[in-house]
């Protein structure tokens, strides 16, 4: 398996289209510091829907990157992705996090913390949190099955990779969970 | 091997549908290139100083990160350590059994509990006046010391190249009529362990007696050196009650050329003689008749 482009961060799926938002000079795609700068943003965003917890996913995604950086040369191409491999290792930190902390977030954020409004965020705030509301409803997996398609941006086969599933068993849940969501998002409130 | 199963043709669709809409392509379905620009701008961000913090180690390259692996291999694994530790276990071990000659035989079965609870010390300075505590032990049975290590002592913390010396008192008794034997086994024990009787007394004071003997022991000489026992000396008084008889007044100071034995149980003295010690041990008290011993090693 080929490894594809990293610059796809917004979560566009690269089998479909170029990257949507640039993340800097890519010096060189196979540097650790490329897969970095293109997969921070969304491995956060992953994380932080995993834990419900915007430090804990701060710490997260810090261990996982410094777990890639020691790992680097145990990735194997032939197993999938870097990007994919990365998502790996962080879901894993997300989930011994979830052990330790021993408890299942349910908030759909930090007490007290302002959920910082994404760059693009012109639209209706009560949309906004119709959706916000609707993604904390979902039940865990789907809600990551969400962060994987609409945050990380990976495909099918990398979503199996990440959870350790088939594609086709990946493409059936994640097409359950959108279409969950779907209902919840236009449930009248 | 099991076939992966296809999906649905709805399924995949409606999934055609969705990385439509996730690409932007301006052909997807609209309500759900809506959700996805939602959902989206729902995305949680991260945090600008926890950005920037992280931004920096791994522009550092993970300081952190660095040092650890490097740390880790100065530890080897638990299998490595205990295969690089073997041959010094081995060493240790003889440089504790060289120490347990000397406080071993100090623990025989002459006194009482509480005797035996004060007798057996471990001494930084001078064992000289530690003499006169002997014949506290009632023993009636002769000594039967052994091997075991003696309760409170524990080898010294030592450096190689520093000489170490370790002091032990230890008071044995014994039955009159086995006085004899054991201030021979005394003797014999400290040249089996390598050692001689630096000095020795032996008072009679009617039917009672006290013989003291100033052992000195180098641990494990003949083996090879261990950090532990490299430069350790070990040195023993002994002094022992006994009665007044015809018998030896003194004991000429021996000089011992005996290397310690290799095997470690193999220098054990005073095998225990079965069936005849530890009877009475428990007196707290001398009784007449009977003899004691202090043995006080320095």
């Amino acid at each position: 398996m080929t490894d594809r482009p990293l610059a796809r961060s917004a979560g566009v799926s690269a089998t479909t289209a170029p990257p949507a938002r640039a993340h800097g000079d890519v010096p060189d795609p196979g540097s650790f510091d490329a897969l970095y700068r293109a997969t921070a943003d969304d491995l956060y965003a992953y994380v932080a829907t995993l834990v419900r917890d915007r430090a804990a996913a701060e710490d997260v995604v810090a261990a996982a990157f410094e777990r890639a950086y020691r790992r680097q040369r145990s990735y194997d191409a032939r197993r999938g992705t870097r990007r994919q491999w990365l998502f790996g290792i962080a879901r894993h930190a997300a989930l011994d996090e979830l052990r330790r902390r021993r408890r299942v977030a349910t908030l759909a954020a930090e007490p007290g913390a302002p959920e910082p409004v994404a760059d693009d965020a012109g639209g209706d705030p009560v949309r906004r949190a119709t959706v916000r509301a609707a993604l904390a409803g979902l039940e865990p997996r789907d809600r990551e099955l969400v962060a994987l398609k609409f945050f990380a941006g990976l495909d099918n086969a990398e979503i199996a990779g990440v959870l350790g599933i088939s594609p086709s068993n990946a493409g059936t849940r994640l097409h359950r969970a959108v279409h969950r969501l779907r209902e919840a998002c236009n449930a009248p409130s | 091997m099991r076939r992966p199963e296809p999906l649905d043709p709805a399924v995949e669709r409606d999934l055609e549908t969705l990385d439509a809409a996730l690409a932007g392509d301006t052909g997807a379905d609209a309500e759900l290139a809506a959700l996805v620009a939602e959902v989206r701008a729902v995305a949680p961000r991260r945090d600008p100083g926890a950005r920037a913090a992280l931004d920096a180690r791994v522009a550092a390259g993970f300081p952190g990160a660095h040092g650890a692996p490097r740390r880790l291999r100065l530890l080897p694994s638990p299998r490595l350590m205990r295969r690089a530790l073997l041959p010094a276990a081995g060493a240790v071990a003889a440089a504790l059994v060289a120490l347990l000659v000397v406080t071993g035989p100090l623990r025989g079965g002459g006194g009482s509990a509480s005797d035996k609870a004060t007798a057996v010390q471990e001494r930084s300075g001078q064992a000289d006046d530690q003499a006169g505590g002997g014949g506290s032990s009632a023993g009636a049975g002769a000594a039967t010391p052994s091997l075991a290590p003696a309760p409170g002592i524990a080898a010294p913390p030592s450096t190689p190249g520093r000489r170490v010396e370790r002091t032990v008192r230890l008071e044995l008794g014994a039955r009159a009529d086995r006085f004899d034997a054991v201030t021979d086994d005394v003797v014999r024990t400290t040249q089996r362990a390598g050692g001689f009787v630096a000095e020795s007394e032996l008072l009679r004071n009617g039917g009672r007696g006290r013989a003291t003997y100033v052992l000195r022991i180098r641990p494990r000489a003949s083996t090879r050196p261990s950090p532990r026992s490299a430069g350790s000396r070990t040195s023993a008084r002994s002094s022992r009650a006994a009665p007044t008889s015809p018998a030896r007044r003194t004991r000429p100071p021996r000089a011992c050329a005996t290397p310690a034995p290799a095997a470690a149980r193999s220098s054990r003295p005073w095998r225990p003689r079965r069936g005849r010690g530890r009877r009475g041990c428990a007196s707290a008290s001398p009784r007449p008749g009977r003899r004691s011993a202090a043995w006080t090693a320095r």
